[in-house]
């Protein structure tokens, strides 16, 4: 009897040729998360199993963080013998027992058609075995505290009883490269978050704006970008352009109210020259609509008016409550609510204008040196590799 | 040169060099204190936080989980009045054993002062409590359970996830404390239901002067230190960045291959154990449920000063009971708790193994072992 955990992914929408991109990062996703060997791995029609040489349960908690995992088990694995079988199923049952359970069914199915039992005779014979060794156990077949899966398979028969659910979604690296307007703030972790659900790869840009913003709110950005490399199963980068000149500059020609906008149509300038720099498909924000007074649709149109690049905003439906909920659930809330100031709170003006009108924003605009102040953000930039165990500098950075 | 066996690492170990290595940067070049706002203090901020998600994942806990301290007893000390004095509304009562560590022992004395009642539960002749026993001793007014998880003069293994889920079954409002600074590298750490544990970075190949106390989410304490907030308020005090750097380095080093260094401790308790049966006597006081680093043994007749005194001119160090009770002359409460004799208490012995210690460490300590028992067997030292 070995033990094994099995993978379950959704098979929905990636029938066809996608399937074999999308197991592949699959699994090569699984193996960062895990640092399990090629050997370890095996992939059956529809299934993944993991061989890990310790105790399967350690890998709970990274399973529990790999997108495109739908649900995992421990199952154990024998051969096609009864007698294994039912070994295996009492030891399923007397685990379930130490945890409390008092009522069972056992579930067999039978794709290994050469097997001389069909799947009611096995969920006879197994569930005789259980009740003759566990005589407190008994059979509900309704509302069961504990469902003994048995599958009989070509490659042997595997049996579990504990369905253990995974993330869901798409593995991060199916639907291309995102780059992320990463804030000190509450949200864009989230939007990040969501977009590698749905399998893209995130890294993130930060505006740093020396010295008006200390070294702490970079890390505190940095920090954040080492949560989300959590989920991505890759180092995620973060680009640092330096964001001084472009503020102190719009706030020196434009009035108080339209500094925010201003900022932000600098942001997603610079951002797209990254983004087209290094190959990154979309640009994506932690937006959402109305959210802040600064946030309204008009506002969003006149910042999107400068690039042609797609830019993502996941959350543009979503309330602050479901965002906090959020970033509490993925372990970014704390960092996000550190009280460093990033550099839209310091040039944030009382009263930001919540219709900025495109001929305004750009009639000001033209008392700038709008692309000579893009250049000089990126002549400065900064590029971190962040993972769970470290944020490092990355020196070679090509340049265009 | 001679040759020294160091066999005393119960009592501390030698700094690894990987350790030293890794704090190499943090006293001259990445000084800064993490509290600063500047660069130097962010270097030094980043560097507690990485070490700080080092151990909690090789522990298993959560990063906010990990409270950096000075040590075991300053650990102990946290745990246990922390516990006990911010939940004195709730109740009085606290359960502990006979076989603890001082910094426990006396933390309770100091309660004790303060008007807790605390239960010293018996061992049995291995230095064991079951979990039941345990139970039984639970009273509606216990607010705290603190058992070691490993006795340091023994190396008995305490059933400790077994004994926390006990009594959280009973009472989920119990908080269970457990030392652990004997336990770390020498058996597999599984937290479960434990809500506070202790270790000590000393114990591990990192310096003296460094620990931390694990503190499950929601477990409230009241600190001794008062000051700048630091460790989430629970331990005030610039961090000292290169003893948490080298700590972490210490705990990593311990868990890789951890299967194998246990797997290699047992060879050492092997061949130790296989030698010192050979010597006409010999008595040995670890149970066979004890971890395989620690073995205590008794050589009734001969004085146990005398022996180390013996073994240390052949370059062996090893100890008698725990190192400090020692100077008084008192007996030790851990073996005077297992019901040994007092003629075997006194002639008690505690080799401790560490990762450096070799095969050849072994059977050099068991000849002179050998040598100086049927020496002193014979002369005017035994039998007074």
């Amino acid at each position: 009897m070995t033990q094994a955990i099995l993978i379950r992914y959704d098979e929905i929408g990636i029938k066809g040729k996608n399937r074999p991109d999308f197991v592949r990062q699959l699994v090569a996703n699984i193996r960062r998360a895990t640092g399990l060997s090629k050997d370890a791995v095996q992939i059956e029609w529809g299934r993944i199993y993991l061989h890990p040489s310790g105790d399967p349960q350690k890998l709970r908690e990274r399973l529990s963080m790999v997108f495109g995992v739908r649900s995992f088990s421990v199952v154990l694995v024998v051969p096609h013998e009864l007698e294994r079988m039912r070994e295996a199923a009492v030891e399923l049952a007397r685990r379930a027992v130490a945890r409390g359970a008092r009522t069972f069914k056992i579930e067999a199915r039978r794709s290994f058609k050469a097997f001389p039992l069909n799947s009611m005779e096995i969920n006879q014979e197994l569930g005789r075995a259980i009740l003759r060794a566990l005589p407190e156990l008994r059979v509900d077949v309704h509302a069961p505290d504990v469902t003994i899966e048995v599958e009989v398979r070509h490659e042997g028969v595997f049996l579990c009883s504990e369905r253990i659910a995974g993330p869901g979604g798409l593995p991060v690296g199916v639907a291309g490269r995102a780059l992320l307007l990463l804030s000190g703030g509450i949200d864009s972790p989230v939007a990040g978050w969501m977009l590698m659900k749905r399998g893209v790869a995130v890294d993130a840009v930060y505006f740093h704006s020396p010295p008006y913003v200390g070294e702490k709110a970079k890390e505190k950005v940095l920090e954040l970008g080492r949560v989300l490399a959590r989920w991505r199963a890759e180092a995620l980068t973060v680009y640092v352009p330096c964001f001084t000149e472009i503020q102190v500059e719009v706030s020196r020609v434009a009035p108080p109210s339209l500094w925010t906008i201003l900022f932000r149509r600098f942001m997603h300038r610079v951002a797209e020259r990254i983004a087209e720099r290094y190959g990154y498909g979309a640009l994506a924000t932690g937006e959402s609509l109305g959210q802040v007074a600064s946030q309204t649709m008009e506002n969003l149109a006149c910042v999107d008016a400068v690039t042609r690049m797609l830019v993502l905003r996941p959350l543009i439906g979503w309330d602050k409550a479901e965002i906090v909920r959020l970033a509490r659930e993925i372990g970014t809330y704390e960092i996000s609510i550190l009280p460093y100031e990033d550099c839209c709170v310091l040039f944030a003006p009382r009263h930001p204008e919540t219709h900025a009108r495109p001929e305004r924003v750009e009639a000001i605009e033209a008392h700038l040196e709008v692309p000579r102040l893009v250049e000089g953000a990126l002549d400065r930039l900064e590029v971190f590799s962040v993972t769970e165990r470290e944020i490092s500098p990355v020196t070679a950075s090509p340049s265009t | 040169m001679r040759r020294e066996v160091y066999l005393d690492n119960n009592a501390t170990t030698p700094v690894a060099p990987e350790v030293v290595e890794a704090m190499a940067p943090y006293w001259h070049e990445r000084f800064g204190n993490p509290s600063s706002a500047h660069r130097k203090g962010v270097e030094a901020e980043r560097a507690v936080r990485m070490s700080r998600a080092t151990i909690a994942r090789l522990l298993g806990v959560n990063e906010n989980e990990v409270i950096f301290t000075s040590g075991g007893t300053e650990g102990d000390n946290l745990a246990i009045k922390g516990v006990a004095r911010a939940l004195r509304r709730r109740g009085m009562h606290i359960l502990t054993t006979r076989i603890e560590h001082p910094a426990v022992l006396e933390s309770c004395r100091d309660l004790e002062a303060e008007g807790f009642r605390v239960t010293y539960l018996d061992v049995d002749a291995e230095g064991m409590v079951t979990p039941e026993a345990v139970e039984a001793a639970l009273t509606p007014e216990t607010i705290l359970v603190s058992i070691m998880h490993v006795n340091n003069e023994l190396g008995t293994i305490l059933p400790i996830s077994e004994i926390a889920e006990r009594v959280k079954r009973r009472n989920p409002e119990i908080v269970v404390h457990s030392d652990g600074v004997q336990a770390i590298g020498k058996t597999p750490v599984d937290l479960g239901w434990v809500d506070l544990y202790t270790i000590s970075g000393h114990k591990i190949h990192a310096p003296k002067g460094t620990g931390a106390l694990i503190v499950r989410e929601g477990v409230r304490l009241v600190p001794l230190l008062s000051g700048g907030g630091q460790e989430r308020g629970l331990r005030s005090g610039t961090e000292n960045v290169a003893g948490i750097v080298g700590l972490a380095r210490a705990l990593e080093l311990m868990y890789e291959d951890l299967e194998g260094k246990l797997a290699y401790f047992r060879t050492l308790r092997e061949r130790f154990l296989e030698g010192v049966r050979r010597i006409p006597g010999a008595r040995i006081n670890s149970p066979e449920r004890s971890v395989s680093t620690t073995v205590n043994v008794s050589f009734p007749g001969v004085p146990a000063e005398v022996l180390l005194h013996a073994l240390e001119e052949e370059g062996v160090f090893a100890s008698t009971g725990a190192a400090c009770a020692s100077r008084k002359r008192r007996r030790s409460h851990v073996l005077e708790a297992v019901h040994l004799p007092p003629e075997v208490i006194d002639s008690s012995v505690r080799f401790s193994f560490s990762r450096y210690t070799t095969v050849e460490d072994i059977e050099w300590a068991v000849h002179a072992l050998h040598r100086a028992v049927e020496r002193l067997a014979l002369g005017p030292s035994a039998r007074r």
